[in-house]
């Protein structure tokens, strides 16, 4: 490449554009990794702890379906019972155990294996001997806060699910 | 079978504690859920239908919350065509006078949930002009939308495995109400209840009258604004045993002493089936 060729491309606008966009991409490509998990054991490792439950949210749900104002939608449970005995350890080796303390029954087992609905971006927990609980959001999971849902559905004469009439929210905080 | 046999006998039950002659299930319903309505033709003031063996029709109609075209679209005389078949009463096998039919009511009838206050049912043969039916029945709908009284229960449907919180909110009492100025509120908690044998037991008491007043868990919290409430796990609280389905939930809010008292509130749990 002779020095003319060299000089044009240095003084080219578009050089320097595509330079800095390879530049960007870099960088992001960086955070991304960052925020990739390895799909074997990404939600799994982030799920696998002990775990406290900090606080119990009930809403009716029939009561939000059909629009009642809303000092009469949700109820906080956390301090009308013992919740904050509860201590939930989610293995990572797919095992959970459950210290109840006085609180009542969330888990539906104090031990036991369980499974996830999809390994990468799990929806639900399913505490086998127990219930399946909603994973209700991945906000605050990496802070340490695990959100867990109950949801409680009607059903018709034909035994088919219609409408949800109640959930629980239980939020965990990492030990 | 054995799940049909346990909605009628829920039925049956809700009937003789809200007095409606159409037994319903959910005995509490809006407009907007799915109903079981169990008719017995021997309950009706007009018995031509009682021994009949043909086929029979429900004549459904809006009997108070509707302006115009208040008939259910099945109405259709002679029945028996394909536009009637939703309306064809299914007899019971264990008493051929008795009839039920399951719809939702916005579907049935067409219409807006606020337009249906009050259901009308007649049973009927294929056509009037043989003169087999039954006097009208009516069954009174819970309306769609909220509306505030002196007592609530939170959530509104619940299974006995929930928590449950009653609400009393003392500024909806008149004047005259002898628990209006109470600041310390007991709850009396009585039930009905089918015991996993299958025998029913009514009006069951979590403690006896003369022990809610030195019962903790029966008193009421103040929420302040006059509200006040009591929240349990009815499983939980009454000790029942595996299989036993509550019914009915019946509750007074009184005075420690029990010399002061409401009017006698019911709910009605969700079957866990």
């Amino acid at each position: 490449m002779n020095q003319a060729i060299m000089k044009r491309i240095i003084n080219n606008k578009w050089t320097y554009m595509l330079a800095v966009c390879l530049l960007i991409i870099s960088a992001c490509s960086d955070d991304i990794e960052d925020l990739k998990l390895d799909p074997a054991e990404s939600k799994t490792a982030l799920l696998s702890g002990t775990w406290a439950l900090s606080s119990v949210v009930q809403t009716d749900e029939d009561a939000v379906r059909k629009g009642f104002p809303e000092f009469v939608l949700r109820e906080d449970l956390t301090n009308l019972f013992p919740f904050t005995d509860l201590v939930l350890v989610i293995g990572a080796d797919g095992s959970y155990s459950v210290t109840q303390g006085n609180s009542p029954d969330v888990i539906g087992s104090s031990s036991g294996s369980y499974t996830l609905d999809d390994q990468e971006f799990p929806s639900q927990i399913n505490f086998q001997g127990g219930r399946t609980l909603d994973i209700a959001t991945y906000n605050g999971l990496l802070e340490g806060i695990l959100t867990l849902k109950l949801t409680r559905f009607q059903r018709n004469s034909e035994g088919e699910i219609t409408n949800a009439f109640v959930s629980y929210e239980y939020k965990f905080e990492k030990q | 079978m054995k799940r049909t046999l346990f909605i009628l006998l829920i039925s049956f039950l809700s009937l003789d504690s809200i007095g409606q002659l159409v037994k319903t299930s959910p005995a509490v319903f809006t407009a907007e859920d799915e109903v079981t309505f169990t008719i017995d033709a021997t309950a009706s003031s007009d018995d031509r239908l009682v021994g009949y063996t043909q086929d029979v029709w429900a004549w459904v109609f809006i009997s108070d919350g509707c302006s115009a075209n208040c008939d259910a679209p099945t109405n259709i005389n002679p029945a028996g065509g394909e536009e009637t078949e939703a309306a064809k009463m299914t007899r019971s096998e264990d008493n051929p006078d008795v009839y039920s039919i399951t719809f939702v009511p916005t579907e049935f009838l067409g219409k807006d949930p606020g337009e249906i206050r009050e259901i009308g049912f007649v049973l009927k043969s294929r056509d009037w002009g043989d003169g087999i039916q039954t006097q009208d029945f009516t069954v009174t709908v819970t309306p769609i939308e909220f509306v505030p009284s002196e007592n609530r229960t939170f959530p509104s449907k619940f299974t006995q495995e929930d928590v449950v919180t009653l609400f009393l909110d003392k500024s909806f009492l008149t004047d005259d109400s002898s628990i209006k100025n109470l600041e310390d509120i007991y709850v009396y908690l009585f039930y009905d209840v089918v015991r996993a044998g299958g025998a029913f037991e009514s009006d069951v008491a979590f403690v006896a009258w003369p022990e809610v007043g030195n019962t903790p868990s029966l008193n009421m919290t103040d929420r302040g604004d006059e509200v006040f409430s009591l929240t349990f796990i009815p499983n939980e609280l009454l000790g029942l045993n595996q299989g036993d389905e509550i019914t009915s939930i019946k509750y007074i809010f009184r005075s420690a002493d029990g010399s002061q008292q409401s009017a006698t509130y019911e709910a009605f749990p969700l079957s866990l089936n």
